[in-house]
């Protein structure tokens, strides 16, 4: 299983895109960190979206999360499912001594490491890129936290949200894997994949609006069945500190549907990718 | 006369020649075979002639007009199989070659479809016409690849390995096919391939090249002379290893 | 060249993904409608709204299935065609018949942009049905800009106007995508590629954030808001993408 992985990684790390991303994590962070300056000149410090030296990784991360990694978690995806799959590469993994099984969680891990690099590569350099280009703050505001926290506290925030969003892109993963092994055209699973994400975006807008509308009463926190909603909102709440928000037990809450996601379609997929004898 | 004229033709890939100052003409009505081992540079000459890339240096012309300058011209005498044909799946192969007829300016509106159940039956896919390409045999898939080489009336066909992954019957098929077109309907054949006993039974001439150089050419007769009482695939392998 | 558009249209329509796509985006227009008729209010940015009605329904459906347009549907259908087939090897069999590589781009262009207008244009007709069907009509309509008001016939033009120049933002997307195509060398990595410059402008410069942003561009150019050259850029990314990629087509080399 380890030569597998390692064959897999070595398939991934030889793409083209993954040196493509890399080299553009630089260009992102200066990007985002551009934007943020803007930003900066119109919120005042004090206000949680205010960026500073030390927050700065964060803030980067709520910005890029949604659409840089999200996109390149699809294609890395498609790049590994649908295109191997259909076009006959895997094949050749398929006559070696492996079982379909093996294969698809081969495939599955060597993404997630693939990812778990791009985490810490994006998490360096925009640690690298605050310190440069924000101004130091004493203590950091956060979102739904009640009270100010010290630059101590805030490395273990950092932590935590990067910790969470890569458990978000994991979770939305299963979906792109479960999309990819069921599209016949890499074309039709990147198509399907961006429509799941604008979709997953769209979600928390019509719940809000029929729960009001409708008047049907359901809990706020369904509105967090969309992944997006997780990653676009989700985490801060999670890691939340605040009295108000407490009895919601987002954590928890969350931390069961990115799990429920995972398990279900990664069960789909696996079933799919292995009982299928549509090898070309 | 000539039909197909190459002049001093050089491409190169980087620092690499993959074809280097190649000069050969084929007559009407010649069926000529075009050999050398594999990466000699046979599918690259092909590529060339049928205007997908330039050469650096030379030039080519078929029926007289310059496949650079007078692409339109040129390519409307010629028909071809590059490498392996790949079609619209998702089209029958009558569809396949009902889209692809509209693109020969020569053939009128109204004898579109006449034209295309013609070829059908030349190849004898007749009967297979409506069925989706990707149900398609290798071997039929490859009488499809003549069959829209077919179309525009040339009078020149370039055939890159017909034989690949043909069966013997599939390649009985092609030779009498090649032969057929060439002896009824007066069409040239430029036909590469590895399979030297197959060029034998078909091919009046050979051009050889090795590495990207014209290596000889001449009539099966000549070629025969020269290699004496050795057959033609032991000279040949005399000519690629010495 | 009505041989090329001909030929490349009918293959268009071959492949599945198109009628699918048509499919798919009518239903995504359908239930954009219903989302829209729950409001009661449409809202231009996070702060401006103004009633919904009959007479703006068509805008606001726009704005809401604009990124289906210029993220999904629009770049699938563009990159299949200008990088798909030839990926495929299939176009070989189109580029070794006496045809133009200027003018089979050409073709392929025009296609496309008809696909794309009738994409609107299906948008518009479902869009001016409901909002008849289902909204109040009024007598006068404001738009972004509270100080212009609107006669039903004026913002009927209103409307027709904002999709108009909806179109011309994706004949820009269209032409990027096709020297996108040209560039990169296979689909993933040209939608990754369209994606990136979409995107990278929104950083780079407001001046082509409409590539991404398109309704917005649109909503404040139409209220005499904008504040950057909106016309001039899209014709620049349209002209000069198409005019680049036409010329590359003529001069690389095919070796798929």
């Amino acid at each position: 299983m380890t030569a597998l992985l390692h064959s897999e990684w070595e398939r991934l790390w030889k793409r083209k895109i993954v040196w493509l991303f890399l080299i553009a994590i630089p260009f992102i962070i200066i990007a985002t960190a551009k934007y943020y300056m803007g930003r900066n000149l119109v919120v005042p410090l004090g206000n949680p979206e205010h960026t500073t030296a030390e927050n700065f990784a964060v803030m980067a991360m709520i910005e890029q999360l949604i659409v840089v990694f999200n996109v390149v978690a699809l294609i890395l995806l498609t790049l590994s499912f649908t295109e191997e799959y259909r076009s006959g590469q895997l094949r050749m993994m398929m006559l070696r001594a492996y079982s379909s099984t093996q294969i698809f969680w081969a495939k599955w891990m060597a993404f997630a490491l693939m990812m778990a690099l791009f985490f810490v590569v994006y998490l360096l350099t925009a640690v690298a890129a605050g310190y440069i280009l924000f101004p130091s703050a004493p203590q950091q505001v956060l979102f739904y936290y009640d009270h100010a926290v010290p630059n101590g506290d805030m490395i273990l925030y950092t932590l935590g949200y990067y910790g969470m969003a890569y458990a978000t892109i994991v979770g939305m993963a299963s979906v792109f894997i479960g999309i990819g092994v069921v599209s016949r055209s890499s074309t039709a699973a990147i198509g399907l994949g961006m429509g799941f994400l604008l979709c997953s975006l769209g979600y928390p807008l019509i719940f809000d609006l029929s729960n009001r509308v409708l008047g049907l009463g359901l809990p706020v926190m369904l509105k967090y069945l969309s992944l997006s909603e997780i990653q676009f909102s989700g985490i801060a709440v999670m890691m939340s500190d605040a009295e108000a928000l407490k009895h919601l037990h987002a954590g928890i809450w969350m931390i069961c549907v990115i799990a429920g996601y995972t398990a279900v379609l990664m069960t789909v997929s696996r079933l799919i990718f292995t009982k299928s004898d549509r090898w070309i | 006369m000539k039909v197909l004229e190459i002049e001093h033709v050089t491409k190169k890939s980087g620092r690499r020649t993959l074809v280097g100052d190649m000069s050969f003409d084929i007559m009407q009505g010649d069926v000529c075979g075009f050999v050398g081992p594999n990466g000699a540079g046979k599918t690259t000459l092909i590529r060339m002639i049928t205007g997908l890339i330039r050469p650096e240096e030379g030039r080519i012309r078929i029926e007289g007009f310059d496949v650079q300058r007078d692409r339109m011209k040129a390519l409307g005498q010629v028909g071809a199989i590059v490498e392996s044909p790949i079609f619209f799946p998702y089209m029958s192969g009558r569809d396949n070659l009902l889209n692809l007829v509209k693109l020969h300016a020569n053939i009128p509106k109204e004898q579109r479809k006449a034209r295309v159940d013609e070829v059908l039956n030349i190849v004898g896919l007749a009967s297979r016409g409506q069925d989706k390409v990707k149900t398609y045999s290798l071997g039929m898939k490859q009488r499809l690849g003549i069959a829209q080489a077919l179309l525009g009336n040339p009078k020149l066909i370039i055939l890159d390995e017909p034989a690949n992954g043909l069966d013997p019957m599939g390649i009985r098929e092609l030779r009498n096919l090649i032969l057929e077109l060439n002896e009824k309907h007066g069409i040239t054949f430029f036909v590469s391939s590895h399979l030297l006993d197959e060029l034998q039974r078909i091919c009046s001439r050979f051009v050889i090249i090795k590495e990207g150089r014209l290596v000889w050419q001449g009539t099966q007769e000549e070629w025969q002379h020269i290699a004496g009482s050795s057959s033609l695939e032991d000279h040949f392998v005399e000519m690629m290893t010495s | 060249m009505m041989q090329l558009l001909q030929s490349d249209w009918q293959r268009m329509w071959k492949r599945k993904k198109t009628f699918v796509s048509m499919l798919i985006f009518v239903g995504i227009v359908v239930l954009d409608c219903l989302f829209l008729m729950m409001q009661n209010l449409g809202a231009f940015d996070n702060v401006s709204t103004v009633p919904l009605t009959a007479q703006n329904f068509s805008l606001f459906l726009l704005k809401e299935v604009s990124f289906f347009l210029v993220l999904i549907i629009g770049p699938i259908l563009m990159i299949d065609s200008f990088n798909g087939e030839y990926h495929g090897g299939q176009l070989r069999l189109v580029l070794i018949r006496p045809i133009s590589f200027m003018k089979l781009f050409a073709a392929k262009w025009i296609n496309l942009a008809v696909i794309m207008a009738m994409f609107l244009v299906a948008t518009f007709a479902i869009g001016e049905l409901f909002g008849h069907l289902f909204k109040p009509s009024v007598d006068t309509v404001v738009f972004l800009n509270p100080d212009r008001s609107y006669s039903p016939a004026g913002a009927f033009m209103y409307c027709l106007e904002s999709y108009g120049l909806f179109m011309l933002i994706i004949l820009a997307q269209l032409s990027l995508t096709g020297l996108i195509c040209t560039v990169m060398p296979s689909p993933i990595i040209c939608y990754l590629g369209w994606v990136g410059v979409a995107l990278g402008t929104v950083y780079v410069s407001d001046t082509f954030s409409f590539l991404m942003f398109g309704m917005s561009a649109i909503f404040q150019w139409m209220a005499g808001s904008y504040t950057h050259a909106l016309l001039m850029p899209v014709f620049v990314c349209m002209v000069l993408g198409f005019a680049c990629t036409m010329l590359w087509w003529n001069r690389r080399n095919w070796v798929k």
